[in-house]
């Protein structure tokens, strides 16, 4: 069971967000264990998700000098952002495609990957170069975000309880 | 630049989070504001990632995982188990990591 709060968080624009919405459907259902079809939708997803990255890059070329003003008149009447932007409902059905085959547990933190696997791709295909540092840093926080994972869903906030 | 990209996404999960449990006539008074907040969030990212290369400002962003889940203890009273705990702190020496290259 997928609430259509959890959509919203996964659709955020930008950069991937935690989804701390989603608290207002608790899961009674029992775990789904992932199927062949969810691992597939996944992969599906992480490469929509790195396509959408690699583009927003791709859209927000400009010269260091230039206005705020004309770096957004420029970005509006670039393909890429439009291309990425076409791909926000492709993700979000993605999404629930796989929120409607797979537990949410299992599905969150596989999101995650998505970090490291853009960073490859924009070492490869933008000619990026990072240091061990960095490749090490975003290890770690990939990790660490599919550790905090998705929102509790059994514990009830105290902001309901009060209201 | 990162700063406002950050807590941008953390007002805006927060309105989420708080329209998600307003009742329903109450509910658009702070969606709304979060779907605004969600395009202006867009309009930084761009601005940050036409600065900072994409694989320096995409782990940054982790911090939301960590802004969010903070909020949601401060704001709303959620609880943040030992797992959370440990994932936090992941997520801040992974980010002093990448922050810690360039400067």
């Amino acid at each position: 069971m997928s609430g259509p709060t959890d959509e919203v968080g996964r659709f955020s624009a930008g950069p991937p967000n935690p989804g701390l919405i989603g608290v207002t459907a608790p899961s009674a259902s029992p775990a789904k264990p992932a199927d062949l079809r969810a691992g597939l939708l996944m992969i599906a997803l992480l490469a929509v998700d790195v396509a959408a990255f690699l583009l927003h890059k791709v859209a927000s070329k400009g010269e260091a000098d230039e206005s705020v003003v004309r770096f957004f008149v420029k970005l509006v009447q670039t393909p890429a952002l439009w291309v990425a932007v076409g791909l926000m409902p492709v993700q979000l059905w993605l999404w629930t495609r796989i929120l409607a085959r797979a537990d949410i547990g299992w599905a969150y933190p596989l999101t995650s990957l998505a970090y490291p696997l853009t960073m490859i791709l924009a070492a490869l295909v933008l000619a990026e170069r990072y240091d061990w540092h960095v490749w090490a840093g975003a290890v770690l926080i990939s990790a660490g975000a599919a550790v905090i994972g998705p929102p509790m869903r059994s514990e009830p906030a105290a902001a309901e309880r009060s209201s | 630049m990162i700063a406002a990209c950050i807590l941008t996404e953390t007002v805006e999960q927060s309105l989420y989070r708080k329209g998600s449990t307003s009742p329903t006539g109450r509910r658009a008074r702070f969606i709304v504001p979060a779907v605004l907040l969600n395009v202006v969030g867009f309009a930084m990212w761009m601005l940050l990632i036409k600065q900072v290369p994409l694989g320096i400002a995409l782990p940054l962003m982790g911090a939301n995982f960590v802004t969010v889940a903070l909020a949601g203890k401060i704001v709303f009273g959620e609880r943040l188990n030992a797992r959370r705990w440990v994932g936090i702190a992941l997520v801040l020496a992974g980010f002093a990591m990448v922050a810690g290259s360039q400067a």
